[in-house]
C-alpha cells in the first residue's frame, strides 16, 4: 500500500497531468470558504439551508469544480481516512479534472448538469478509475459491475434506471478489460499505472501489471 | 462533480453515498426528447443575466468606493449569484435541496479564490473576483450538452466503436464510449465477446473478433 509520501507524490503527479489543484479540508482557503459561507447564511434570508447542506456534506463529499483560475478538487474529511480511500478519491476526482481539460470547464459543467446520460458516463469513468487504483494496490477486483458504480444509485445523482444501466455497461466493459490483463482505456488509469510502475512498483499487487506489456 | 468517500472503517468497495448536482436543463443536443425547463424567451433570459452581472459589478464598485462595507458587498453578491441567478439556472425537475446545493458548491469553489485575492488586494477586489467568477461559472454562454447522435442502437448493447474504443448503447440509443482512449492506447485492441461485451484485449485473445 502507498504510504503518505507516495500518495502525495501520486497526487502531485495527477495535479500536474490533469491541471488541477487538490485541497484538503485543512487547507486555509477551504476553511476561509467555509467561514464565508457561514457568514452568508447568517446574512441572507433563506440561504441557511443551502449553506448548511454544503457544509454538512463537506465531511464526506469530495468535489471537483472548474473555476476561472483552474480546476479545484476539494477532498472530504472522509476521503483522508485511509491511504486507500485517499488514493481512490484522488484518482476519481482526477478523472473529472481530466474531463475538464479535454472539454473545457463550461462545457464539462453543462454536460454534467444538463444531461443525466453524460453525468452517468462521466461518473462511470471516474468510478472505474477508483476501482482500478484499488485493484492495483490491493488486488481486489469487484465481481460485478454493479459494485463499481454502486454509488451512482444514490438518488442524489438524479440518474434514472437507463442512465444507471449505461454506467453499469461501462463498468462491465472495464472489468472485462482488466480481466483480460489490460488497463482500462481511461487516461487517468493509464497515468496511474505508469506512475506506480515508475515510482512505487512494489505496491502493485497484481503481478500481471508489474511490467508493461504491449505498450500499456 | 462530487464524489463521496465511505467513512473510516467502511469497506473500500462499499456503495458510497454521494451528493450530485441536478439536471440543469435537459436540452438534448439534437433536439430529440428536449425538456426545456422554462419557456422564457432567450432575450428575456439574456436581459435577466445581464441584470445580474450589472448588479454584482455595481455592488463591487460601491464597495470599492467605500459606499458599502465589504462584508455587505459579499453578502449582496452572494444573494444575486447564489440565490438569484444560480437557482434560476436549475431545472425544476431537480429537488430544490440538491439544486441549491449546487449553487453552494459553486460558491464554495469560488470563495477560496476570492479569499486568496482578498489577502493581497483587499475585500473589494475579492468581491469583484467572486462576482465575475460566479458569473462565468454559473452562466455558460449558449452551451448545451454535447451528446452523440442518436444511432438507434439497442440500449445496453455494446460494440467496438470506429476509433477502437468500446462503446455502450445508452437508453437514448446513442453510442457512448466506455473510456476516453482507444484500446490501442493501452496496448490492446477492441474485441466483442460472445456475450456481447466490448472490451480491450490483446489481439491474440480476440481472435477473429479483434479489430
Amino acid at each position: 500500500m502507498l504510504n503518505d509520501a507516495r500518495i502525495k507524490g501520486l497526487t502531485a503527479h495527477l495535479e500536474a497531468h490533469c491541471q488541477c489543484t487538490v485541497a484538503t479540508p485543512d487547507d486555509g482557503p477551504v476553511a476561509v470558504a467555509a467561514a464565508l459561507l457561514r457568514a452568508l447564511a447568517a446574512a441572507v434570508p433563506g440561504s441557511a439551508p443551502v449553506v448548511d447542506g454544503v457544509l454538512s456534506h463537506a465531511a464526506r463529499v469530495s468535489v471537483t469544480v472548474p473555476t476561472p483560475l483552474g480546476t479545484l478538487v476539494v477532498l472530504s474529511t472522509a476521503a483522508l481516512a485511509t491511504p486507500l480511500t485517499r488514493a481512490r478519491t484522488v484518482v476519481h476526482e482526477a478523472v473529472h479534472a481530466w474531463q475538464i481539460v479535454q472539454l473545457g470547464g463550461p462545457q464539462t459543467a453543462v454536460d454534467y448538469l444538463g444531461s443525466g446520460e453524460l453525468r452517468a458516463l462521466r461518473e462511470a469513468h471516474a468510478c472505474v478509475a477508483a476501482a482500478w487504483v484499488e485493484y492495483l494496490l490491493t488486488g481486489h477486483l469487484p465481481e460485478e459491475a454493479d459494485a463499481v458504480v454502486a454509488s451512482l444509485g444514490s438518488h442524489l445523482y438524479h440518474l434514472d434506471e437507463g442512465e444507471r444501466a449505461l454506467a453499469r455497461g461501462v463498468a462491465a466493459s472495464s472489468l472485462a478489460t482488466i480481466r483480460a490483463g489490460h488497463c482500462p482505456p481511461i487516461e487517468v488509469c493509464r497515468v496511474v499505472l505508469a506512475w506506480l510502475r515508475a515510482e512505487a512498483p512494489e505496491t502493485i499487487v497484481p503481478e500481471r501489471f508489474h511490467v508493461a506489456d504491449g505498450g500499456q | 462533480m462530487p464524489d463521496t468517500t465511505p467513512p473510516p472503517g467502511a469497506a473500500a468497495d462499499a456503495a458510497r453515498p454521494s451528493l450530485a448536482p441536478p439536471d440543469l436543463a435537459a436540452v438534448q443536443a439534437d433536439g430529440a426528447a428536449a425538456l426545456r425547463p422554462h419557456a422564457t424567451p432567450t432575450s428575456v433570459q439574456l436581459v435577466d443575466r445581464i441584470g445580474d452581472v450589472v448588479a454584482v459589478i455595481v455592488f463591487g464598485l460601491l464597495c470599492n468606493g467605500g459606499k458599502i462595507s465589504g462584508e455587505l458587498c459579499v453578502f449582496a453578491v452572494g444573494a444575486v449569484l447564489g440565490v438569484g441567478t444560480g437557482l434560476r439556472q436549475i431545472n425544476p425537475r431537480a429537488t430544490s435541496s440538491t439544486g441549491v446545493g449546487v449553487v453552494g458548491l459553486a460558491l464554495l469553489a469560488l470563495a477560496p479564490l476570492a479569499a486568496a485575492v482578498a489577502r493581497s488586494r483587499g475585500l473589494a477586489t475579492a468581491t469583484l473576483a467572486l462576482a465575475l467568477g460566479g458569473a462565468v461559472a454559473l452562466t455558460p454562454p449558449g452551451c448545451a450538452p454535447r451528446l452523440p447522435p442518436v444511432a438507434g442502437c439497442a440500449p445496453t448493447a455494446q460494440r467496438c466503436g470506429p476509433s477502437g474504443t468500446p462503446e455502450v448503447c445508452s437508453a437514448s440509443q446513442r453510442w457512448e464510449p466506455a473510456g476516453d482512449l482507444p484500446c490501442a492506447a493501452v496496448g490492446a485492441v477492441c474485441v466483442e465477446s460472445d456475450g456481447g461485451l466490448a472490451h480491450c484485449a490483446a489481439a491474440r485473445d480476440g481472435g477473429a473478433d479483434a479489430e
